[in-house]
């Protein structure tokens, strides 16, 4: 178990016409402690996911450091699970295959990966499918695999790039219970992006809202428990209402949101 | 309603469930009509033109000479051996273009400081075809299996290379990455990762490495032979035995297609059709 610390941590890009840079991603300080479940929000185009990459290890900073469990990251590893978007499964592996891989580079035997495999499935709810190719499932099953192989591996800290962006609103909700339920049972350190005001109040202990490029913290709002998970009860109409202005301030810049 | 449920319905009522049953077993019978009628028409009007004997025999034999010279050749024995002698030779071409093709093409799609040295010298030799290389090879192995396999190898390793390289720039970034995130090693990630999303353009570059292959020993083996089918087309010209070289041809015609029908295609569907990845 570990938490995630960023201090001082910045982006830039070179300009596609090769004359300087442009900022993705202002100095951001953050702190994530272990076991918490994170939800960073943003309009597209903050920095957001550039954030995320950088925790995974995709991207470096350009300044700051990033400390996962008191070790600063220097590159991808299995002690951070990902999750992506569009589910990034591998398809000329069975699911169970996917979700032994990362347990088999571990060199975890032959045996015992399909034993784990089978009980992340299970608790994925995607037992049976084990010897499924992925094109054979929904999208919310493929996200369902993807989150099982993401686990698979023991991880301390599970990130996750907008994960139910390309699912139907039921299937959405559906998952985001899914994941709460495992993200609670699994105790991971949770970092979610989304664009999604809904599925932050689901999912969030703690909900950070960053800015329109270049991205930078522009409201953090604590969520607390035991609430309802449901983002339309009333109890949430406040936090609701706040989360709403700070992006919709982002997007409308020159002061025209409610 | 399903149309089983449906179908079950019209029966009830009589009659016109039976007419269903008739037209579907016409139409079974029709599927391979649709696409065999040209053909048919063709061979019928190169049967009506060639007992017209407008042409002498030697020049068109009639495609009953044609058969009962395949019939007779089969029967001797002497299509078989050719076929066998060809087949070999082929395979042994093939099997040298796909070892060099299928690496040198990873190394181009994997590695610049591969890439770019090597894709000039490659670029200068794409453009020489085939069979301009027979009179290079005559000189330095002389009439035989060696120059044949020679040619072959510089005519059929194009298509895979060039393929095999396009499969492995066009991976999708996102492979990779998951493969990183999952802590997966150098070497797993190139045989667990790479080579399987690039194998599409794989399958599809070899399927056509061998069609060139195939394609390409006749013409080898009719300027550089004494046997093979290329040499038995070439030397029943010199006997205008006609019939004989237009046997030659069909039974050319007829294993390249079965073989890329049945063998590439069975590879496509136990891969990427199966996984869901055709191109």
């Amino acid at each position: 178990m570990a938490g995630v610390t960023l201090s001082n941590v910045s982006k830039s890009f070179p300009k596609p016409d090769g004359k300087g840079t442009f900022v993705a991603l202002s100095p951001t300080d953050i702190e994530v402690k272990e076991g918490e479940f994170v939800c960073i929000l943003g309009p597209s185009g903050c920095g957001k996911t550039t954030l995320l990459n950088i925790v995974a290890g995709f991207e470096t900073p350009t300044t700051g450091t990033v400390l996962v469990g008191g070790k600063p990251v220097r590159k991808p590893g299995p002690e951070r699970g990902y999750v992506f978007q569009e589910y990034a499964l591998f398809p000329w592996m069975t699911i169970i295959e996917n979700v032994a891989f990362g347990l088999r580079n571990l060199g975890v035997s032959g045996a015992e990966a399909a034993t784990k495999a089978r009980d992340y499935l299970k608790l994925v709810g995607l037992s049976g499918f084990e010897q499924s190719y992925p094109n054979r499932l929904s999208g919310g099953m493929k996200q369902r695999v993807a989150i099982a192989r993401a686990l698979a591996p023991g991880p301390d800290i599970l990130l996750l790039d907008e994960p139910f962006a390309a699912l139907d609103a039921q299937t959405r909700y559906l998952m985001q219970i899914e994941l709460l339920r495992i993200q609670r049972e699994a105790r991971k350190t949770t970092i979610l992006i989304t664009h999604s005001l809904e599925e932050a109040i689901v999912l969030a202990d703690r909900v950070i809202v960053l800015s329109a490029r270049p991205g930078r913290i522009k409201l953090i709002e604590t969520i607390d428990h035991p609430h309802t998970r449901n983002p339309n009860d009333p109890s949430m109409t406040e936090l609701r209402y706040r989360l709403f202005q700070a992006i919709a301030d982002e997007i409308a810049p020159v002061g025209a949101a409610a | 309603m399903s149309l089983a449920s449906f179908e079950t319905r019209r029966a009830a009522d009589g009659g016109p469930a039976k007419e269903t049953a008739v037209k579907l077993f016409l139409n079974f019978l029709a599927r391979p009509l649709r696409h065999l009628w040209l053909l048919a028409a063709v061979i019928i009007v190169w049967h009506v033109v060639a007992i017209s004997e407008i042409y002498p025999p030697f020049l068109l034999p009639a495609p009953s000479a044609v058969v009962q010279s395949l019939i007779e050749m089969t029967r001797s024995g002497y299509l078989i051996d050719n076929i066998g002698i060809s087949l070999g030779r082929q395979m042994t071409g093939f099997a040298l273009s796909v070892a060099f093709a299928l690496p040198v093409g990873v190394l181009l799609g994997y590695s610049r400081a591969f890439r770019e040295p090597v894709q000039p010298i490659l670029q200068l030799l794409y453009p020489i075809p085939g069979l301009a290389w027979v009179p290079l090879a005559i000189l330095w192995f002389g009439i035989g299996v060696e120059s044949i396999i020679f040619v072959i190898f510089f005519s059929s390793i194009w298509p895979l290379l060039f393929n095999t390289q396009a499969g492995i720039t066009s991976i999708n970034p996102i492979y990779r990455r998951a493969a990183m995130a999952l802590g997966t090693s150098q070497w797993r990630t190139f045989t667990r990762v790479i080579v399987p999303a690039a194998l599409p353009f794989i399958l599809a570059g070899l399927r056509l490495t061998y069609g060139t292959s195939w394609r390409v020993i006749v013409g080898a083996e009719i300027l550089s032979a004494r046997s093979g089918l290329g040499f038995m087309i070439d030397n029943a010209r010199g006997l205008l035995r006609g019939e004989e070289v237009i046997a030659g041809m069909i039974t050319i015609a007829l294993l390249g297609y079965l073989f890329e029908k049945f063998a590439f295609d069975f590879l496509e569907r136990v891969t990427i059709k199966k996984w869901g990845m055709s191109l």
